[in-house]
Order: C-alpha cells, then structure tokens, then sequence
C-alpha cells in the first residue's frame, strides 16, 4: 500500500516538474537541457535550509525557487541570442557546469557523497514522515503548480508565448518583446520545478547529484512529449504514464541491480516508440476534446472558440477609434529622409526619400530587387537604417526596435504571412490585440478581473475584424487549416486587431486569384473611412490601378518618382526601368 | 616547465580522442542537420563489440578492433537508415527526430548496463610501455592516440577531397538543394557520413577503454565531448573540429593544474560557453550552417 | 516536340500556386516565361524538373511522362535545372563545382567537358581554384550555367538567371545563354522578371500571372507597352 503511495507521490513530483517544463518546451517552443539543473537546485536550497537553519519547510521551497529563479534568468541571457541547436548546447553545458558545481563544492554540497538528513517537513506541530502522511503535501502542491501553469496558460501571457513560438518576427511585429517574454517563462519555470526540488529533498531525506544529471533532464523530456506539448494536462498523463510504467518494471526484474537499467531502457523506448507512432503524444498539440465531449465547466478563456458565446459588433463600432487622434492636416503621417542601409556591400536602400499622407493609398512598386521590401523592414525597425531619418507623425522612429514600432502606431504584413499556424485564428487576432494586461505576469495573477474584462473587451472587437474580413465562421480553426485565401485574410484582420493608423501591405496580392483579389479593393478601401492610412507593396498592376491614390516608384534602392498610377505608367522612362534593364 | 610540457602532453592525448568524436559528430551535423544525439550510443556499442569478440571469444585485439568498428558502422547505418529516415519519411520535425535520438542513447547505454553491469571493462592486448624523456613521461597507449587521431582525420579529409562520394558529401554540406539538383541521392550521402563517421567514433570508443576500461555512461560523456569541439571551431569544418578538439583537451588539462580535476567537465564547458556568447559561429568563423536543426 | 507541359496545378499545402499552365518547347526552341513575383515561375520550373510533385497535370519529355520523377533521372536523361540565386556550391572550389556537374551521370561521362566550359566562361579558368562563394555575382552565376552544362543536356530550365546582377554583367549572362542556344544547340526555358533581355533573346514569349499563362506567343508583345502594363 505504502508502495502505490510512493507512486502517487513520485507522479506528482514529475508532474509539477513536467508542467513548468512544458511551459518553456511546449508553449514557448525553447529545447532547453538544463531543467534537471532546476529541480536539483531546489532540493539542495531546500535541503540546506533545513540542516543549517532548520527553517520551516515552506521558507525552504521559497529560497529554492527564489535561487532556481535567478539561475533561470542566467540561462535565459545567453539563450536570447541563440536558436535551436546553439540552445540545445547553451543550456546542456549550464546543466554540465550546474552539475559540475553540485559534484565538486565539498564544503556546501558534500560531492557525490550528497547530504543526508534532511529534516522533515512539519505542518502545523506535526511531522510528516510517513508516504501517507506526505500525500496530502504533495498532491496539493501538484494541484498549486497546476494552477499556476493553467492561469499562466489561458492568459494572455501564455497566448503570446505559443505566438512566439510560432513565429518569433510576426509576433515581434505585433509588438511582443521576444526577450521580456523568454526570461520570464525561463525564470517560471525554474522556480516551479525548484518546488518539485524542494519536496524531493523533503521527502527522501537524501539527495545526491546523480538525482539530477542528463539522463533526467531527459526524463522530464519524456514525460512532457509522451503526455503532449502544449497541453495543460499532458505532463500530468504522461508522468503518470511514465512512473507507473518504470515502477511497475520493478516486479518484472530479475534482480534488483537491473531494476534501474529495465526502468530506463523502458523509457528510452517509450521515447523511440511514441516519435516513431505518435509524436504528438498521448493527449496531441492541443488536447481539444471532440465538440461532443466538452463539458459546461470547460469553457474557460482560451479554450473555447467564440463564435458561440459572444454577440458580435458592426465593424463601424470596432474602427471607431483608432490609435490617436486622426489629426489630417499636420503634414505626411510618414517621412523618410535620405534613408539608406546595405547588406554586406549592396545598397538595398539608398537614399530614400518620400511621404506617405494621412488617409491616402499609396502603393510602391519597382523591379524585382528595387528595395521595397527592405524599406518596409527599415520603417518597421527590423533592419534599422543606417542613414537617414524616418519620421511617424512628428516622432523620429529611425532607432525605434522592432517590437515598439507597432505601440507607435504602425503595423504590417508580411509577404510569407507569418502566421501563428497552430493557433486559432481568433488567437491569431487576439494575440494583435495592444495593451494587454494580461501579458504581464502581475496582471495575469493578480489582476483577475480587469483582464477577463479586456479579454472580453477583446473577444468582441476580434470576431469584429473577423467578421470585416470574412472568417468569421473559421473563428475556432487553426490558422493552418485555412486555405491560402483565407490565411491572406486572416493576415489581414491580424493586422487590424493592432489598431494601427499606418498599415503596410507587402503584396497583398501575390498568389491570390485575381477575382478573389478584386473582392477585396471595396475591403481596403473601406478601411480609409476609419483613419487608416495604407501602403502596399506590389507587382501586380490591376491592384495597382484598382485601389492605389499615389504610387511611388523604387528601382535599385532609390525613389525616382511619386505620383499619381497613370501618371508613372505614361512616363516611358518608368516604363522601361519597370520592364527592362 | 616542465610540469608545463607534462600538461602539454596530456592535452595532446585527450585532444586527440577529443577530435576523433568532434570530426566524427560535426561530419553528422553539417551533412544531415540532424543533431544526432545518439553518436553517444555508437561509441558504447564499439566500446562493448570490442570487448565482447576481445574477452568473450578470445580474439587478438586488432580482430577485436576491426569487429568493434564493423558493430558501430552497422548500428549507425540502422539509425540513420532505419528510424531516422523512417521519421523523416513522416515529416517529423526536427525535435522529433532529436528526441528518438535521446531515446535512442538511453536505451542503448541500459541495455549495456543490464548486460554488462557498470563496472568498468578493460581490453587486454595491448603492449602499455611507458616511454620518459628527461621528466616527461607517456605512454604507447598515449601516442598511439595521437597516431590514430591525426591518421583518421587526416584521411578522412582526403576522401572528402579526393574521392567523388567524397565531393557529394561536401556539396550536401554546401548546399543541400543545388546538390538534390544535380541529382546528388541525398540519403546514401546521409548513409555514408554516419559510415564514415562511425569509424572514427568507434576508434576513439577503443583508444578510450584501453586507457580507462569502459563503462555503458560513457555514452553521456562521448555525446558531450562530440559537439563541443563542432561548436567551438565553428559548424561545418572538419579541421576546425579536430583543432577545437584539442584546444578542449589543452583547456582541461592546464585548468587540473590550478584546479582540482573534478571540475575538469565544468571547465571544458566554460569554454564553450565563453565562445558561444563571444564568438557564436565558432572560433574558426567558418560556420556553412544555414537552417533548422 | 521535347517538352509539353499539360495543365499543371501545383501548389504548397492550402495555396494553389500554379492553376491550369500549359506550354510546350521544341528541340533546340529557347523560350521565355515572363511574370512578376509570386506569379508561379519558381513553382514551374520546379515542377516540370521534379523537385515539386504537381496536384494534376503532365509533364511529357521526349515522348515520356516524367511527372514527378527523381531529379537524378531527369538529370541523365538531359533534362537539366538551373535554380534562382545561388546555384552552386560555395564553399568547393569552381574546378570542384564543375566537377560535381556530372556527377549524377555516372560512369558515362558527359561530352561537354570542363574544357568546352571553360571556352564559353574564360573567367572560370582563372579562379578555378578558389572558392565558389568568392567569386562576384556575375560570376557565380556564369559558374552555375557552367555546372548544369556540364551534364549536357538536351532541354535546360533557367530559373531567373538575371536576378541579383548588375545591368552590364546580365548583359553578358543573356549573351552567352544565347550563345549556348545557338552553338549547343540545347532547349532552353528560361523564366525571367526582365522582360527587355528576355525578349530580346528568346523565339517565343509566355507571361505567366497569377498561376496560369495570359499570354503566348512573339516577343514583339513587349513592344506595346501599354498592353504590357495590362497583361501585368
């Protein structure tokens, strides 16, 4: 009986460290090694406490998350300016140097011969010794953390992580702070598994640095993707997969000595088992119930798709107001002056200068390789110019960084999309939305109420723009599921949900039939009734001709003209710069 | 001085095996994109094949040696061939494919385990002479090594030069799509990389548990000292791997002076971390890395 | 008639990037596909080659449906592919990119040796050691025609080969893409954004937008500069 208890026990220890892992692999999408670092540092923080201090056990779990929190802050630095496999290795060798220290601080860790008597936790008078006795501590703890990563999750905050995820840039021009957001779920995570540390320690009375190397930050790997990324419950069902599984080995080994190698063999072959037939996991991405199943209770934010709950605006009473005042007559909305920058030698941009006015659609084209597309990424701080100054209203934005120009005002689109595919495409909009309380940590604790307020707020104003567009019905379908079409349209209503005056379009058009195309133009157009202000990237002639009050004419990174369509397309100059050369 | 020379020397030995899993995991990387974590688990299975045909059936060494890198070609042909391919073939993604590759280093490495047992295995055979000059003192064990180190790197350079299969794997290295143009067959390029590579790795497997006897989590230790040396020379060069390789083993050996030799790892890993944050395309600047893991 | 390409619909999960697009080239024809971008014209020369397996559609070589066939097949069987941008190898040396030209041959070396390449491109022999990624963009790009006719084939796909260069250096790229036409005798396709040395170049003209061809025939089209702003 004592035994099935410990069992227990042992799955909601993995399931708190499967939880705040799954928030940095599976919504964030950052393959870090080092979370078994995380964990041992709670149980040694923990377990120090308690042998030097004899402190209650709760100030122990708050020291060892408090210490797990700053080292997940160093993690999280040098992981901002890597990708992918140069993460993988920044956070193994922190692990390594994490475990170094562990093995090697004789006088605070005592090595590999670890620390013993670690005292026990008491509640209230009591001492907790036996496994029944620590059951309860455990459960609610699980319970805690996974409330913890639910309200995390279903907030804002955890909706831009998955945006970043999917597309870092398109969630930095939807104006997210890519590095603000990883510290922070680095330094979450951390402190979470720490707790998971801090009970080991508490629990087992021993700890050594062989509880907490590679092998089982491979461990905590396994029960995260076994269960399902990105899924609420998903390290739950696969910590309790994955314990039972190797205990259970236990009674099937001939020898205690091969026990620990059967258990590891086991999940070593769960892992090749589960990418080979199911890498999605037991619960899948997103561990959407069918419709059928779905119970009252479940409908939380986040989870549902909208279109059944809530009354949908006219698009008038969305557009009413859009980011500052329409002032119209102080001058261009935006200036560039003498703008340039290269790439490695090649003047992409050189010398730029021209307006846009307030109100106006102004369509810039030019030969392939012009700078059209480069001048969109200096204006929207990508690639900052190197020359120049570019003015938005009477601010210069030249310095502004990518991920503030949209607060200023001005959003775009982006030729390949970048959308958030395995998101909704009401999420998709609703991440677009500015000003988000609940994208900031105390906000999504602690302001409970006036972020179900914005959200609501949100919700009606996104299916609004949804509904502009013409998607309203595909508000619960995952932007992937779209077609082409579609996904242009979405792009679209992103970009509307970030209440920009300025919206840059680059090609709008490309690969969209030309009568779908034509459908749009009343679309656009309309959008300069509610103070929009338009520039549109493009190759295609007819929108050209269509839509556009000015076009301006780019050719080898320079401006050589600005006018009004007709105009550009007499001059047999343009003409054959366009067509020829 | 020279206690200097001494520590020189023991860099040299180390930098060597270093090298061999360097060149041997970076040849992987550049080719396939894959991070092959379980490189790991072809050195154990050359590690404990050697053993095996050496103490189990009683054969010379070198039967032994040849047997125990012919076991590592194998197993890699099986996880490149068979499930990484496999993966592939289903559109898995990069953490997918690197995650079966986890899965596969721990099964292996417990599976050795529950066969074998942890303690360490050594290979009799081989004649350790101990060679001194003046205070400086090796082994034959020692300059074999190096013998080997610089003999597997250097021809395996070679064939990439010389050889014709040898210029389609640098083409793949180079541009994998131009190379699908010319009608390159990409996946016998994948293939014999991890031939190639299975080589050097089950000879530095071999060096290793002549010198210290093996274990099944020498798995762990080889993966580690594989990518260090790629990412510290820079992703893509062969030479830049074997040198980083024994700029590791200079680094560990001359920080034991100062330091005990228990934080050996964590220094080599303050390196790596030094040229991450400082130089992020590797020492060596050569970096033809160009897309997702 | 070497190629016919019978109403191919391509495209890339959800978007259909080719719908309908039908064209035909004979032996030693050079022909030119002419759109802006996005229109499709990677997308076809992709397909017809195939690296792109299309929705419907045929792609008929010499008599032979080679739809979606493996690239090494087209290869042997003259069927050759210049991609967009940087066609080759940068870190081989220009002798070890031609080298690899043939590689896909086997053992029955093609006749156009690396001597015949370094007639037409002089520059190559002075910098074949160095590396391919040193060479300037004019020169890259001679490098890349350079390997694929090292394959000698009988219909050649050029996918862009203006693009990224200055005007004096596509000058001499268009030339000498003529001049393999004429001495060579191969097919060409070439799809191109510069509809000026396109036309000039080329018997017949295609304009590709949108995914489906709106116009065949003579370049004098591009001499009405009106109805070329129309049909763009």
């Amino acid at each position: 009986m004592d035994y099935l208890i410990h069992i227990v026990i042992m799955i909601c220890i993995y399931s708190i460290l499967g939880v705040s892992f799954n928030l940095i692999l599976g919504y964030t999408g950052l393959i870090a090694m080092c979370h078994a670092a995380f964990f041992g540092i709670g149980a040694y923080v923990a377990a120090l406490v308690g042998i030097h201090y004899g402190l209650n056990f709760l100030l122990g779990i708050v020291a060892g998350m408090v210490v797990a929190g700053l080292i997940g802050l160093l993690v999280a630095l040098p992981a901002l300016r890597v990708r992918d496999e140069y993460l993988i290795v920044t956070t193994l060798a922190l692990l390594m140097i994490i475990y170094t220290v562990m093995m090697n601080w004789m006088d605070v860790t005592r090595g590999a011969a670890g620390l013993t008597g670690i005292p026990r936790p008491r509640v209230l008078g009591l001492e907790i010794s036996t496994p029944l006795e620590f059951l309860p501590l455990m459960v609610i703890f699980g319970i805690l953390c996974l409330l913890i990563s639910r309200r995390i999750v279903r907030s804002p905050f955890g909706r831009a992580l998955k945006a970043i995820r999917e597309d870092e840039i398109g969630a930095q021009a939807l104006g997210k702070s890519i590095g603000s957001y990883k510290i922070r779920v680095f330094v979450i995570g951390g402190a979470l598994a720490a707790i998971a540390g801090s009970l080991l320690a508490h629990y087992t009375t021993y700890i050594s640095p062989f509880y907490f190397t590679l092998t089982d930050t491979i461990f905590i790997f396994a029960v995260v993707i076994v269960g399902g990324t990105a899924n609420l419950w998903g390290p739950v069902v696969g910590a309790a997969l994955l314990v039972t599984v190797t205990e259970a080995l236990r009674f099937m080994a001939l020898s205690p000595l091969i026990v620990g190698f059967t258990r590891q063999m086991a999940y070593g072959l769960i892992l090749i088992l589960f990418m080979v037939f199911r890498p999605q996991g037991l619960l899948g991405e997103f561990g959407r119930k069918p419709e059928e199943e779905r119970e009252i209770g479940d409908e939380e934010e986040g989870e549902t798709p909208a279109k059944e709950r809530f009354l949908i605006s006219e698009a008038r009473e969305i557009f009413g107001k859009p980011a500052g005042q329409a002032t119209g007559a102080n001058g261009p909305l935006l200036r560039l002056e003498r703008v340039s920058r290269s790439f490695g030698g090649i003047h992409a941009v050189e010398g730029c200068t021209f307006s846009l006015e307030e109100g106006k659609i102004t369509g810039l084209i030019g030969p392939n390789g012009a700078g059209k597309t480069t001048l969109f990424n200096v204006i929207t701080g990508i690639y900052p110019a190197e020359s120049g100054s570019v003015h938005y209203e009477d601010l210069e934005i030249t310095k502004t960084a990518a991920h503030q120009v949209p607060k200023m005002g001005i959003g775009r689109t982006f030729q390949n999309l970048r959308l958030f595919n395995r998101m909704t495409v009401l999420e998709n909009v609703l991440v677009a939305c500015p000003d988000q309380i609940g994208e900031r940590i105390w906000g999504a604790f602690f302001r409970f109420g006036k972020v179900k307020e914005q959200e609501e707020t949100n919700r009606k104003k996104a299916m609004g723009y949804l509904k502009f567009v013409g998607l309203e019905e595909k508000a619960g379908e995952l932007a992937e599921d779209l077609s082409f079409a579609e996904q242009k349209l979405l792009s679209l209503a992103r970009l509307l949900a970030t209440e920009s005056r300025l919206m840059l379009l680059d090609e709008p058009a490309s690969g969209l039939d030309p009568v779908f195309m034509e459908s749009l133009y009343p679309m656009i157009r309309e959008l300069l009734r509610y103070g929009k202000t338009v520039c549109i990237v493009e190759h295609n002639m007819d929108v050209i001709r269509a839509i556009v009050d000015e076009v301006v004419f780019m050719d080898q990174g320079r401006v050589l003209a600005q006018g009004p369509p007709e105009e550009i397309m007499k001059s047999s100059q343009l003409t054959e710069i366009y067509f020829g050369s | 001085m020279a206690l200097f020379v001494q520590l020189l020397l023991n860099g040299i030995w180390s930098g060597s095996v270093y090298a061999l899993l360097g060149v041997s995991w970076g040849l992987i990387f550049a080719a396939t994109r894959t991070f092959h974590f379980a490189h790991g688990a072809t050195f154990v299975v050359a590690a404990y094949f050697t053993y095996i045909i050496r103490s189990g059936l009683g054969a010379p060494l070198v039967l032994a040696a040849v047997g125990g890198i012919l076991a590592a070609v194998l197993f890699g042909l099986i996880v490149e061939g068979i499930l990484y391919q496999w993966l592939r073939r289903s559109y898995a993604t990069a953490l997918v494919i690197f995650i079966a590759s986890l899965g596969v280093l721990i099964f292996v490495e417990n599976t050795v385990a529950m066969i074998f047992g942890t303690d360490a295995k050594s290979l009799t055979g081989f004649p350790i002479k101990t060679i001194r000059i003046g205070v400086v003192g090796f082994t034959t064990l020692h300059l074999t090594m190096l013998f080997t180190a610089l003999l597997l790197v250097i021809a395996l350079m070679a064939f990439l030069e010389k050889t014709n299969q040898g210029k389609a794997i640098r083409a793949v290295i180079s541009n994998p799509e131009m190379a699908e143009v010319i009608g390159i067959n990409i996946r016998k390029v994948f293939l014999s990389v991890h031939v190639l590579a299975a080589i050097l790795v089950g000879s530095a497997a071999i060096l290793t548990t002549l010198e210290r006897g093996g274990t099944p989590d020498l798995g762990h230790w080889a993966i580690l000292y594989a990518f260090m040396p790629v990412i510290i020379g820079g992703v893509g060069s062969m030479p830049g791997a074997a040198v980083a390789g024994y700029i590791v083993g200079f680094a560990e050996s001359i920080g034991i002076w100062k330091i005990a030799s228990q934080w050996q790892l964590g220094i080599a890993f303050i390196v790596l971390l030094a040229v991450l944050v400082l130089r992020p395309n590797g020492l060596f600047g050569f970096s033809v890395y160009r897309g997702k893991i | 008639m070497l190629l016919e390409v019978k109403e191919l619909v391509v495209g890339y999960r959800k978007k259909k990037a080719l719908r309908g697009v039908s064209l035909d080239v004979k032996k030693g024809e050079m022909v030119g596909v002419i759109g802006h971008n996005g229109a499709g014209k990677t997308t076809l020369t992709k397909s017809v080659f195939g690296l792109l397996t299309p929705w419907t559609g045929q792609v008929i070589y010499e008599g032979r449906d080679i739809t979606g066939r493996s690239t090494e097949l087209n290869v042997r069987n003259g069927l050759s592919y210049m991609p967009q941008g940087q066609g080759l190898f940068p870190d081989l040396s220009v002798r070890d990119n031609l080298d690899l030209g043939d590689f896909a041959l086997g053992k029955e070396k093609s006749s156009v040796s690396m001597e015949h390449v370094f007639e037409l491109f002089p520059i190559l022999r002075h910098r074949a050691k160095q590396k391919a990624g040193t060479l300037s963009g004019g020169e890259q790009r001679m490098l890349s025609l350079g390997l694929v006719l090292m394959q000698h084939p009988r219909l050649l796909l050029l996918d862009e080969p203006s693009i990224g260069l200055a005007p004096l250096v596509v000058q001499n790229v268009m030339e000498t893409i003529g001049e393999i036409n004429n001495r060579l005798k191969t097919a060409i396709i070439m799809v191109e954004q510069n509809i000026e040395a396109t036309s000039r170049l080329v018997h017949r003209l295609y304009i590709l937008k949108v995914g489906r061809i709106v116009f065949s025939g003579t370049s004098d089209i591009t001499r009405d500069k009106k109805k070329l702003w129309e049909l763009f």
